[in-house]
């Protein structure tokens, strides 16, 4: 079985398809998605704690909502040694847990980094931070001291995460191109999936295609109402790596040159899909309960561009479609 | 009808049938070495039987391995010329058992290696010898059986797809931009379109230019080129090779004794004829190759997209299909979720069911009949599947509902430009 973590080489050396198209989109990928996405969701970090140890409750939030952005444009991109090390579950992890925050918030017990790392995912990371910033509003000595732990833990993490994917660092071996492209193809229709179902049917209590009563408690990104934003940004993201980089390669070039009739309906699949996000009328938590059919009329066209990457971009890359995006239950 | 009667030097057939027996075996190795055997017979927990073959089942373990062992030992038989047609016999029906499992793993080549065997089953054995002696009629038999899959497959790329939008050759030479020097070259696509003509009126003429003493030698230097090509930009295991070696009974009888330059037997002034049984067999063989591959007419775009026809046609390589599959299911108290095909099928499995109409439906029948079988009580499953096939975008494949307790379904199925 193909590792992972290998894949980065293959975005960041990429020997083996030197002068080949395919080896051309994964290195402009490399150099101009996927690693900047990281530099940049690291620097945010790095904002979110300074904001956290010294700026004010205001600050933390903004800081939060631009680490928050960054974080989601990284997502389809997670095919790394991030995904091997299970560093993404230390940075996103949903439900938070509220209670496990609380207590700590209560204790007096040490906030080390020791202490914090070993915390479970639900109580670290931007969705314990969330948490803190927009429900708690820390302002109380203990719960300040609380947030600037998370917030060095996350930071800690995120440069990790930058780190591996840097050129000339982590050793990766060479991983031939298709299996990169695999990776990557299958990552874009997992998130594709994931961000239609977890973020707008579970939410509409439409799970599985299961009619029942909204749930608001499972739309995520909810404390800071960026659960919209949430939404539209993956998608970008995932968009990103189909595009390329500004005067890169993307993956649509594999599919201009192979099939071009597939390009259009998945840039319009795209289109309508983050359309449909972006004109949700109110943040998720409350369309659900309003405006149910703008909700379902955003889930569906998610469902259809996710279609279009399961059947169409998978074609045109050659990929083998192997990954579900969560545990049946 | 005296020239098939008349003997001729059984050499070419003997070399014929050591390579191939020798590729049988290489084809039975590369089952253990991927480990094919335990990912299609064992790991499933859903097979899709060809119908009419519901009952087959793989053996229990350890029995599948010991089944191809036997098989791997067959092919060495019939490779070394060892009680040739019970072993081609043996080995033909057990491998045509391995197949009969699940539809999912059919291959042109695989059918073809089945119909070779029996085909060594059927003729006289051959043996190298001061006084041996083949009738003709089995040199053209076999001649008959590898030039069908030529023509027919070159008729099969008659269609729009193939001749006028270059595909699916366009999308897969797309990724041969790594094969070096020629990639570039290789991924535009006039290069696919160029290929396409090419491979179509090659398909369609090698066998007679290979008949034809003329133009013999150049046409199989233009074959074993051909075949060559196909192997290294294409992931079409030993098909090439099975289509090398088939070609070789395109040769003049004699002309392995030519190449070691070995003494030409004295051949005997007549042989006898085959008993009526075995005519009626042969002329029964002969039609049935013609009439399988005719059966639903000229190929049409839509025959692709539907997958009418597509088996035992040797439509190789003409269609390029993705899908995606979605199967719910809904109680009697209303209550509706989701099933996931990758719980029940290996990504193999998932891969060919999801653009296989027949398939999907299937499939729906099993999830119907296993979520009975769980208790679950009437449970109504729906189906919705999207395809792309060559370059197309994707439309809806299949969309069915399949309703307990009788299990009818009621289908939808889009044609490939949409409806």
């Amino acid at each position: 079985m193909i590792r992972r973590s290998w894949v980065l080489v293959l975005l960041a050396s990429c020997g083996g398809g030197e002068g080949s198209l395919k080896g051309a989109i994964l290195r402009d990928l490399a150099s101009g998605v996927l690693l900047p996405a990281r530099r940049d969701f690291a620097e945010k970090a790095s904002e979110l704690r300074r904001a956290a140890e010294e700026g004010s409750p205001e600050d933390a939030r903004r800081a939060w909502a631009a680490a928050r952005r960054s974080w989601n444009l990284c997502q389809a991109g997670l095919v790394g040694p991030e995904s091997d090390r299970l560093l993404d579950a230390k940075i996103d992890s949903f439900p938070v847990q509220a209670a496990r925050l609380s207590d700590l918030a209560a204790e007096s017990g040490p906030l080390g980094p020791d202490a914090i790392e070993r915390l479970g995912a639900g109580a670290k990371g931007l969705r314990a931070i969330e948490h803190l910033v927009f429900t708690e509003s820390p302002v109380a000595s203990r719960e300040r001291e609380l947030l600037v732990a998370l917030s060095r833990n996350l930071e800690a993490v995120a440069v990790e995460i930058r780190d591996l994917w840097e050129p000339g660092r982590g050793g990766f071996a060479a991983t031939p191109p298709e299996a990169a492209l695999d990776l990557l193809v299958n990552r874009m229709v997992v998130i594709a999936e994931a961000t239609a179902d977890l973020n707008l049917a579970w939410p509409l209590g439409r799970r599985g295609g299961e009619t029942a009563p909204p749930r608001p408690e499972l739309v995520r990104s909810r404390p800071s109402g960026r659960s919209r934003e949430e939404v539209v940004e993956t998608l970008e993201g995932i968009m990103a790596l189909y595009e390329g980089p500004p005067g890169g390669l993307g993956l649509s070039a594999l599919v201009a040159r192979a099939a071009p009739d597939l390009d259009a309906p998945i840039r319009e699949s795209f289109e309508r899909a983050r359309a449909r996000a972006s004109a949700l009328p109110a943040p998720v938590d409350r369309s659900i309960v309003e405006h149910p059919a703008a909700v379902m009329d955003a889930f569906a066209a998610l469902k259809e561009f996710k279609m279009r990457l399961a059947t169409d971009l998978a074609s045109a890359c050659r990929t083998t479609l192997r990954v579900s995006p969560f545990d049946g239950d | 009808m005296r020239r098939l009667l008349a003997p001729v030097d059984p050499a070419s057939l003997v070399v014929f049938r050591a390579a191939f027996g020798l590729l049988m075996f290489v084809l039975v190795v590369r089952y253990f070495a991927h480990g094919w055997i335990d990912a299609q017979f064992h790991e499933p927990s859903c097979f899709f039987p060809w119908p009419g073959f519901e009952w087959v089942r793989p053996w229990p373990r350890p029995w599948m391995h010991v089944h191809f062992a036997a098989l791997g030992a067959l092919a060495l038989l019939v490779a070394a010329g060892l009680c040739t047609r019970p072993a081609a016999l043996l080995f033909g029906a057990g491998f045509t058992y391995v197949h009969l499992v699940d539809r999912t793993n059919y291959l042109n080549h695989y059918y073809l290696a089945g119909l070779l065997c029996l085909l060594l089953a059927i003729a006289p054995p051959c043996r190298l010898g001061p006084r041996s002696a083949a009738p003709a009629w089995t040199v053209w038999l076999f001649r008959f059986q590898v030039g069908a899959v030529y023509f027919f497959a070159g008729l099969a790329k008659l269609q729009e797809d193939w001749l006028l939008r270059a595909q699916p050759l366009r999308l897969w030479l797309a990724h041969a931009a790594d094969v070096p020097l020629a990639g570039p070259l290789l991924a535009r696509p006039e290069t696919a379109a160029a290929f396409s003509w090419a491979g179509m009126l090659f398909d369609m003429a090698v066998p007679f230019l290979l008949l034809c003493r003329r133009t013999r030698a150049i046409a199989f230097a233009a074959l074993v080129a051909f075949h060559a090509v196909t192997a290294v930009l294409f992931p079409i295991g030993l098909f090439p090779w099975i289509m090398v070696v088939g070609a070789l009974v395109f040769l003049p009888p004699g002309w392995p004794r030519a190449w070691f330059r070995s003494p030409v037997p004295a051949l005997p002034a007549a042989l006898p004829p085959p008993r009526p049984a075995l005519r009626v067999l042969l002329g029964a063989w002969v039609l049935l190759q013609v009439a399988i591959p005719l059966r639903h007419g000229p190929v049409r775009t839509e025959q692709l997209w539907s997958e009418e026809g597509a088996h035992f046609s040797w439509r190789i390589m003409v269609a390029e299909k993705t899908g995606h599959a979605r199967f719910t299911a809904r109680d009697r108290a209303g209550r509706i979720w989701e099933l996931r095909a990758g719980d029940y099928l290996t990504p193999v499995q998932e891969h060919f069911m999801a653009f296989q109409p027949d398939l999907v439906r299937d499939f729906a029948r099993f999830l119907a009949r296993d979520l009975r079988g769980k208790g679950a009580g009437p449970v109504e499953i729906r189906a919705e599947a999207w395809a792309t096939m060559n370059g197309r975008p994707a439309r809806r494949l299949v969309d069915l509902v399949l309703r307990d307790p009788d299990f009818s379904t009621f289908s939808d199925i889009a044609g490939p430009r949409g409806s």
